[in-house]
C-alpha cells in the first residue's frame, strides 16, 4: 500500500504512544501473546528497551527488575536461554549481552562463562550452532562475533575461519543465505555484513553489487522487502539499511520514500508499529521502524550503530574491541 | 507477527469472547507449566510427552521442548530396531502437523533435520513433503533449504536438481528462489572438458589456468539459458528474478572473455542481447506510448547500459564511443527509476560497478 500524500496523525512520530504500547506489552501479563512469546522474550526485552533508548524512554522501565531477570536466565553452561525455564541459545545470549550494555551492566555478567559458552559452538568449517543441537546459521557467526566484541574478547573465537565461512555463503548476487548454497535474504545480510564487519574481513564481500541488490528491495510504497518480488515489510527497514549503513551506500535508496511508509505503519490510536499498513503493531516491527528511523538521522532520535545493533553512545562507551560503524568511517574505500 | 490485520480490535466489546479468551490464556500457561516442569525433572514418559506434542501443535516455536524430546528419544534410539523407527515416525508426524500450520517455523525443521539425520527414515518420503511445501509456497526459503539438505544426503545428481529449478521456473518465471538455485548448479551440471590445446602445451598454460577455464559455463548452454530469460523478459518485463538472473549470465559471459579467447563469439551474443533489451524497449513505448510503465522499461534500459559497459570492457577500440550511451542510460533512469537515482548517479559516474568487476 502506498502512503497517501496527506499522512494525518501519523505524519509525526508518535514517540510517547510507541513507548506507552512497549511498556504495556511488557506488563499486560494476562495477554495470550505474554505466554506465547515467553521462549523468546529476551529479544522482545531488547527490541523493546532499545526502542525506548532511541525515542529518549529507557527510564519508563524498572531496571533492576530487568536486570535481576537477565541474570536469572543465565545457566550452567554460560548461555542465556529466552527466559529463565528455557534452555541456552545464542540468540538470546546476544540480546541478554545488549540488554545488560544498554544498561551499562555488563560487568555483572560472569564473562568468562559466557565467553566459554559462545566459543565452544564454533564448528571446525568455523561456522557456529545455535546451541548444541546442531543447527548452523549464518545469524549465529553475527551472534557469537558480536558476543565476544561486546565483552571485549574478539579473539576467543577463530574469526578469520567465522569469516571464511560467512564468505562461503555468498551468492551469485552478492546477497548472503543461512548456508552456503541458500538464497540471500536481507536479514541474513544484515548478519553477515556485520559478522564481517567484526571480523575484518569487509573485503570478502562485493560491495557494489550487494548494495545494488539491496537497494533494489525497495518498492514502489517506499517499504523494503527482504527478497526480490516478495511484499515489503517494516522490519527490512533495518535489516537493508544496517547493512547499507555499514557499507556507505545509504543514499542508494530513497529515504524520504522509506521514512514516510514506515511513519505510515504506526498505530495512532493504540501506538506500535506494524509489519504492513493497517496491520497489528508489535513490539518487533516497533523497535525496527524506529531502528531504521534512527539510521537515516530521524529528528529527535538516538543514532544507532548499525553493527552493535545498539544506541551509537552505548557503543562509544565500551572499549572499542572490535570495529563499531562509528571507527569505521562510512566512506570507506571500495573494495 | 505478520500479516495480522489491525481492525477489529481484538477481544473488545463481546464480554464472551473476553472471557474466551482469558481461559485459552489460562490454558496455555498451565499446559506450558505443566509441561516444563516435568520435562526439566527429566520426567520423559507418555502422557508428558503427549502434553508436550500439544504445545508444540499450538506453538511450535518453543524449542526448549524439542529439546527435552530430542533427549528423550534419544534414549529410544539406542535401542534401536523397530522401536526407533517407530519412534522417529511418530516424531516426524508431529513435526509434520506443526509445518502444515506453521511452515516457517525455525525450531520444528531443525527437529526434523535433526530427526532425518538419525538415519532411519526414508529420504524420498522427506523429499515428496518438501515438493508438496514448496508447491503451497514456492519461495519459503525453510523448505528450500530444507530440500539442499535432503539433495546433499542423498548425492543427487546436479541435472535432476537443476531440471527441478527449470520447472519451478516453466511454472512460475518470477520464482526467484529456483532461479537462485540455477546458479549454483550450472556450473556442475557443464562440466567442461578438459580443452587442452596442443599450442596450451606448448606454451605451457598454468594447471590453474587451465583450471579456471574449465569452470566456464560452456557458450551453447549459455545461449539456451539466455534464450530462456528473454521469454520471461516478454512475459512481464517488469519482474526482476529473471534479469537479476541474466546479470550473473552476462557475469559468466565476461569470465570467457577473461580468457581472452573466443572475443567474436562474446560480441556477437552481447549484441544479440542488445538487440533483445532495444526491441523490448520499443514493444513498451508502443503498448504505452505517452506514459511507459516504469517498471517495464527500467530493467532493459539498466541491462542496454550494463551491456554496452561490457561492450566497451571486452572490445575497447570497437565500442569507445558507447561510453557515451551508457551515461545517457543511466541519466534517463534516474528519471524513470527515482528511488534508485543516488545508485545511477553513482554508475553514471563510474563509481557503482556491479557487473564488469563481478565475473562469477
Amino acid at each position: 500500500m502506498v502512503p497517501p500524500e496527506d499522512l494525518g496523525p501519523r505524519a509525526e512520530l508518535l514517540t510517547a504512544k510507541h513507548a506507552a504500547f512497549i511498556k504495556k506489552f511488557a506488563e499486560n501479563t494476562s495477554n495470550f501473546e505474554y505466554f506465547a512469546t515467553e521462549h523468546f522474550r529476551m529479544s522482545g526485552v531488547y527490541w523493546g528497551l532499545t526502542a525506548l533508548y532511541l525515542v529518549g524512554h529507557l527510564d519508563d522501565m524498572d531496571e533492576d527488575a530487568i536486570v535481576n531477570w537477565v541474570l536469572e536466565s543465565q545457566h550452567a553452561d554460560g548461555g542465556f536461554g529466552g527466559s529463565p525455564r528455557h534452555d541456552s541459545h545464542l540468540l538470546y545470549t546476544l540480546s541478554a549481552l545488549q540488554v545488560m550494555a544498554l544498561y551499562q551492566k555488563l560487568h555483572l555478567i560472569d564473562a568468562d562463562k559466557v565467553i566459554a559458552y559462545v566459543a565452544s559452538m564454533q564448528q571446525p568449517d568455523g561456522s557456529f550452532s545455535g546451541d548444541e543441537w546442531g543447527e548452523i546459521d549464518t545469524r549465529f557467526t553475527y551472534i557469537a562475533l558480536l558476543c565476544c566484541a561486546l565483552l571485549q574478547r574478539p579473539d576467543a573465537i577463530d574469526r578469520q575461519k567465522a569469516a571464511a565461512y560467512i564468505a562461503s555463503c555468498r551468492n551469485f548476487d552478492g546477497g548472503f543465505g543461512a548456508r552456503p548454497g541458500m538464497e540471500s535474504h536481507a536479514g541474513q545480510v544484515f548478519t553477515c555484513v556485520g559478522a564481517l564487519a567484526l571480523a575484518d574481513s569487509l573485503h570478502l564481500l562485493d560491495r557494489d553489487l550487494l548494495c545494488w541488490w539491496l537497494c533494489e528491495r525497495q518498492t514502489d510504497t517506499g517499504g523494503l522487502n527482504g527478497r526480490p518480488e516478495k511484499r515489503e515489510d517494516v522490519c527490512y527497514s533495518w535489516w537493508c539499511l544496517s547493512a547499507l549503513s555499514i557499507l556507505g551506500r545509504l543514499h542508494w535508496i530513497d529515504q524520504d520514500a522509506l521514512t514516510r511508509y514506515i511513519l505510515f505503519c504506526q498505530d495512532e490510536e493504540e501506538g506500535g508499529i506494524s509489519d504492513q499498513p493497517e496491520d497489528m503493531a508489535d513490539v518487533f516491527h516497533t523497535f525496527f521502524g524506529i531502528a531504521g528511523l534512527s539510521l537515516m538521522g530521524f529528528p529527535g532520535l538516538e543514532s544507532i550503530d548499525p553493527i552493535f545493533a545498539l544506541p551509537t553512545k552505548i557503543v562509544q562507551q565500551l572499549k572499542p574491541a572490535a570495529p563499531s560503524a562509528s571507527s569505521q568511517s562510512s566512506e570507506a574505500p571500495d573494495v | 507477527m505478520h500479516g495480522r490485520p489491525r481492525y477489529p480490535r481484538p477481544n473488545t466489546g463481546d464480554p464472551q469472547k473476553l472471557q474466551a479468551a482469558e481461559q485459552r490464556v489460562q490454558l496455555y500457561s498451565r499446559l506450558t507449566s505443566t509441561v516444563l516442569k516435568r520435562l526439566q525433572a527429566g520426567q520423559y514418559d507418555k502422557e508428558t510427552l503427549d502434553l508436550a506434542a500439544r504445545l508444540l501443535e499450538q506453538n511450535p516455536e518453543v524449542y526448549t521442548v524439542w529439546n527435552h524430546r530430542k533427549r528423550a528419544l534419544l534414549a529410544t534410539l539406542s535401542k534401536g530396531g523397530d522401536t526407533a523407527a517407530e519412534a522417529v515416525k511418530a516424531e516426524l508426524a508431529l513435526t509434520q502437523r506443526a509445518l502444515e500450520k506453521h511452515p516457517k517455523s525455525y525450531a520444528t525443521w531443525h527437529h526434523r533435520r535433526w530427526l532425518v539425520a538419525q538415519h532411519v527414515t526414508s529420504l524420498q518420503q522427506e523429499v515428496d513433503l518438501v515438493n508438496r511445501l514448496l508447491e503451497a509456497d514456492e519461495r519459503n526459503f525453510h523448505g528450500w533449504g530444507y530440500r539442499q539438505f535432503l539433495m546433499e544426503l542423498m548425492q543427487a545428481a546436479p541435472e535432476d536438481e537443476e531440471a527441478y529449478a527449470a520447472a519451478k521456473i516453466d511454472h512460475n518465471f518470477s520464482n526467484y528462489s529456483a532461479w537462485h538455485l540455477k546458479t549454483r548448479l550450472l556450473k556442475k551440471v557443464h562440466h567442461q572438458s578438459p580443452t587442452v590445446t596442443l599450442d596450451d602445451l606448448i606454451s605451457a598454460k598454468s594447471s590453474a589456468a587451465a583450471a579456471a577455464e574449465e569452470r566456464l559455463v560452456p557458450f551453447w548452454a549459455l545461449r539456451q539459458e539466455l534464450e530462456l530469460v528473454t521469454q520471461a523478459f516478454y512475459t512481464d518485463p517488469g519482474d526482476q528474478s529473471p534479469w537479476l538472473y541474466h546479470r550473473w549470465l552476462l557475469g559468466c559471459l565476461l569470465a570467457h572473455a577473461q580468457t581472452g579467447k573466443n572475443k567474436e563469439e562474446i560480441v556477437s551474443l552481447l549484441q544479440q542481447e542488445v538487440a533483445v533489451c532495444k526491441d523490448i524497449l520499443e514493444l513498451e513505448d508502443t503498448a504505452a506510448p505517452d506514459g511507459k510503465a516504469a517498471s517495464s522499461i527500467k530493467w532493459p534500459s539498466l541491462t542496454l547500459a550494463q551491456l554496452h559497459e561490457l561492450l566497451c570492457s571486452v572490445a575497447p577500440s570497437s565500442f569507445d564511443n558507447e561510453q557515451t550511451d551508457v551515461r545517457l542510460l543511466y541519466r534517463q533512469l534516474q528519471d524513470i527509476d527515482q528511488l534508485r537515482a543516488g545508485f545511477y548517479t553513482d554508475a553514471s559516474k563510474g563509481s557503482a560497478k556491479i557487473l564488469v568487476q563481478s565475473a562469477t
